[in-house]
């Protein structure tokens, strides 16, 4: 599972910034991101944001990318660029589930 | 006269449903072109097709049970996030593939969040829920829609193994077993209060899987359903990989109600997509 390791706090602000980055257009955030924790390994307590070149293609609001959106590069920055992103075991942010 | 008759007709699109209207109204202010004809190629008439399906609901008496229709078919992920009934938007999360005619998770991260709480929406005792699954998911023990909430679970899931796939669960952790099914088709479950019916609707036929009596079990989670996955408490887990090509919230229109319902949505994806329901 490819994507972003951050902060808790950068995290939220990634997720925050994407909903208004639509809102502030007069969509609705049809599309987001959201953190999964990170429960175990070395990168325990931070925040895994999925991103991979899925993310870069998908068609959205009239056509556009995600990397059509001008705020597309203040947060990759804030992530560390493309380069930054890691392949993770999606088993280090699933929680144990109560209804299996 | 030539001129007023074919203005009049024209301006009316003959007909269409103003429910209808304004879905598809919603789904184009957001696609390439603003043009639902463009993005259904396979479509002959989708307005009409649309159009025709709110109709057959609102003829039978089933709109007004209907709190949420999505329909994630246009390869578009702010068209294929409108609901049909409120026109509201749920949001797509994470790795999902957006294809013509369905959505696929990968069955990891991707899961698309309706809008509203479920507890809004139905209660416990009074659902009919169920996606449209064109592609099976490879994946045990996993949602393609769920909200769960302390001890309450919603959810149709996977089974026991990939090739014999979907499961449900309603009502308790303890009272979550049931039946299993093939995981391609219309697959619904349906809870009255007393009895749950689960159901698989193929191409060829439309199969009561399973059908047993359960407790009463309260109110139904104040967090919004997740579709491709389970929203616990906004933590969001048991992903699945299956191709979605739609998916509902609806009261409990009783079994014949709710058999004509998955009928006419077979016909609604079938037309617009140009696919065959596995």
């Amino acid at each position: 599972m490819i994507g972003f390791i951050a902060s808790p706090e950068t995290s939220a602000a990634i997720t925050a910034a994407v909903e208004l980055a639509q809102t502030s257009r007069g969509l609705a955030p049809y599309i987001g991101i959201r953190g999964m924790e990170i429960l175990s390994g070395p990168n325990a307590g931070q925040y895994f944001l999925p991103f991979d070149d899925l993310a870069l293609t998908t068609p959205l609001h009239g056509g556009t990318r995600i990397p059509d959106y001008p705020e597309f590069t203040s947060l990759l920055a804030m992530l560390g660029g493309l380069e930054a992103r890691v392949d993770i075991d999606p088993s280090l942010v699933t929680p144990p589930s109560q209804f299996d | 006269m030539q001129y007023s008759l074919s203005n009049r007709l024209s301006s009316n699109v003959s007909g269409i449903d103003p429910d209808a209207r304004a879905y598809i109204a919603a789904v184009e202010a957001v696609l390439p072109g603003n043009s639902i004809e463009t993005a259904l190629p396979n479509a002959s008439n989708p307005k009409r097709i649309i159009s025709d399906f709110i109709k057959a609901e609102k003829g039978a008496s089933r709109w007004a049970l209907h709190k949420r229709i999505y329909l994630p078919i246009y390869n578009n992920a702010a068209a294929s996030a409108v609901d049909m009934v409120s026109r509201t938007s749920g949001t797509f999360f994470g790795g999902v593939t957006h294809a013509a005619g369905y959505v696929q998770g990968d069955g990891s991260s991707g899961y698309f969040l309706t809008n509203g709480n479920a507890s809004s929406h139905i209660t416990e005792n009074n659902l009919f829920i169920g996606t449209l699954h064109n592609i099976q998911t490879t994946l045990i023990f996993r949602a393609t829609i769920g909200v769960g909430s302390g001890t309450t679970n919603i959810a149709l899931q996977s089974g026991s193994a990939a090739t014999v796939n979907v499961g449900i669960g309603v009502g308790t952790a303890t009272a979550a077993a049931s039946g299993f099914v093939g995981s391609t088709g219309i697959i619904s479950v349906a809870f009255d209060g007393s009895t749950r019916r689960l159901k698989r609707r193929t191409s060829s036929s439309n199969a009561l899987l399973a059908s047993n009596t359960i407790a009463s079990a309260g109110l139904a989670p104040a967090f919004p359903f997740a579709i491709m996955a389970r929203n616990n408490g906004l933590v969001f887990d048991i992903y699945s990989n299956a191709g979605i090509g739609a998916s509902w919230i609806s009261d409990d229109g009783g079994d014949t109600q709710n058999d004509l319902f998955t009928a006419n949505l077979k016909t609604l994806w079938e037309s617009l997509t140009g696919l065959t329901l596995p």
